[in-house]
């Protein structure tokens, strides 16, 4: 089966409770089980992290420019997604990806994914973020479907989505 | 770029209920959909300013969700925000005190210069967000007794290869009018009557330049007398064809008609640098991107004669290297 791969990035790691990595971890299992139903794994997950020092105050996301900044400002060098965790994204949005994501993530603009850990909600956040920069657009019409403009919905995908998902160029075969 | 929303199924709006659930201590509400929901409709005004006031103000409260509330409480339009967020800035929580002073920068008064300016002894994040807060309320109010901080940046060096040019034009009356209530959002005191607005397409980015009427025609020689903000950079999120703020533009006279201008982001980091000169007859400067990770070089030209503002240029399509993570091993 394709597979794709993770890079998990805790803004201000010192921050992170074991509650949020049990959180991160299930977010980590729900996105495999949901991304397996249309034929994509999950490979490599590998854990990185920005220490307080280093965050300068992106640990809390205050609107998409600070979010985009954020994946301008670090990236993990190799075939994998960027995900960035944060304590907060202030407002109702709970997370932000370019659309599709880029392969080459020192292209201009935005390159990676920002989830907010957000409890339980995290995990459908996570999947749902993913599902943008591997090229999936908002399903508005359907809120059974993961990519329904918000969260909780009943976090499915198509096969047709799953056929867009496949041909990202991060895709391994 | 495309957002995913919280939007949770029979919500609790009672203030009491937030209030529980800015502690934490309601499972089914996150204490950041709390923290929205404090502007819910059902919730009278009053009450709004209350719970807000309190959220910055208790310290029990993690220093992510007091930090969060500092940024509703700025956009609340409280009155007499001003010495609340002022108090703040002694906050023991550095997150929450820097939040304070970026806040004050947006909407603070010369009276909150001496706070921000001891503030610079603070922890590290608040000794930058303090000094730029200070020097956004120089710049905003055109002080000349006061020095404003920015952090000395090098231009970049590397040629674009293969760029996009861009030109400003005129945008139609619905982008104006969008891109100018996105700024008033974090700029409150801007009034969108005073502003000219320019438009920029750099290949799939649309932003929209609002700049003070007063600095085109013959006010542009106030360029050379004392520092402004002279314009705000709003950029527009194709998903939802939503324009938010991303750059402000500083300008600060260095001598005769020399000026510098800096361009930052909302959160003070030096992204564009540009020098130039200001008269009677108009101004002319160059732009140039800032050495700094993820930062996209570009070249730019701007002139601003008594019919309006031009800019022309061209943008690179790859950004200058980013930092790399720490690997853990979890």
């Amino acid at each position: 089966m394709p597979g794709i791969s993770l890079n998990i990035i805790r803004v201000g790691t010192e921050q992170f409770t074991a509650a949020d990595e049990t959180t991160i971890s299930n977010a980590i299992n729900l996105l495999r089980n949901t991304y397996a139903t249309i034929g994509l794994s999950l490979r490599r997950v590998e854990h990185y992290g920005i220490p307080n020092s280093r965050t300068n105050g992106r640990d809390i996301i205050d609107n998409d420019g600070e979010a985009e900044t954020l994946t301008d400002e670090w990236t993990v060098p190799n075939n994998a997604v960027d995900v960035f965790f944060v304590k907060l994204y202030v407002g109702s949005v709970a997370g932000l990806s370019p659309r599709p994501g880029p392969c080459d993530k020192n292209a201009k603009g935005m390159d990676g994914a920002v989830v907010e850990l957000i409890g339980g909600l995290t995990s459908q956040v996570l999947a749902h973020e993913v599902g943008h920069y591997l090229g999936l657009a908002h399903v508005t019409g359907d809120s059974t479907n993961l990519m329904f403009p918000s969260v909780p919905n009943g976090g499915t995908l198509t096969a047709a989505q799953g056929n867009i998902m496949r041909s990202h160029c991060f895709v391994e075969p | 770029m495309v957002q995913v929303r919280i939007d949770l199924p029979d919500v609790d709006v009672r203030p009491d209920v937030i209030r529980e659930a800015l502690a934490g201590r309601v499972s089914s509400l996150p204490a950041s959909v709390a923290l929205a929901l404090i502007s819910d409709p059902q919730i009278p005004g009053a009450e709004q300013q209350s719970l807000l006031r309190d959220a910055v103000q208790d310290s029990k409260l993690p220093p992510h969700v007091r930090a969060g509330a500092v940024r509703h409480y700025m956009r609340a339009g409280v009155e007499n925000a001003g010495p609340a967020l002022q108090k703040l800035l002694d906050s023991s929580e550095d997150r929450v005190a820097a939040a304070a002073a970026l806040a004050l920068g947006q909407i603070g008064t010369a009276e909150n210069l001496p706070a921000l300016e001891k503030a610079k002894k603070g922890g590290d994040l608040l000794r930058r967000r303090a000094a730029f807060a200070k020097a956004l309320i120089v710049h905003r109010l055109g002080l000349t007794d006061q020095a404003a901080d920015l952090p000395p940046v090098k231009a970049q060096a590397a040629p674009i290869v293969g760029g996009l040019n861009f030109t400003s034009v005129a945008p139609g009356h619905d982008r104006r009018t969008r891109a100018l209530k996105a700024i008033k959002r974090e700029f409150p005191t801007l009034d969108p009557a005073n502003q000219q607005v320019y438009e920029l397409q750099c290949g799939p980015r649309l932003m929209e330049i609002a700049i003070d009427r007063s600095l085109v025609g013959p006010g542009v020689v106030t360029l050379k007398q004392k520092p402004a903000l002279a314009g705000i950079i709003a950029f527009q999120n194709i998903e939802y064809d939503e324009f938010y703020p991303r750059l402000v533009v500083l300008s600060h006279p260095t001598g005769k008609e020399n000026v510098k201008l800096t361009l930052t982001t909302l959160t003070g980091d030096v992204v564009y640098v540009g020098e130039g000169s200001a008269n009677q007859g108009g101004a002319e400067f160059e732009l140039y991107s800032a050495e700094r990770p993820g930062v996209t070089p570009i070249g730019a030209h701007v002139v601003i004669t008594p019919k309006g503002v031009k800019v022309t240029g061209v943008s690179g399509r790859d950004a200058a290297p980013a930092e790399s993570p720490a690997k853990l091993s979890i």
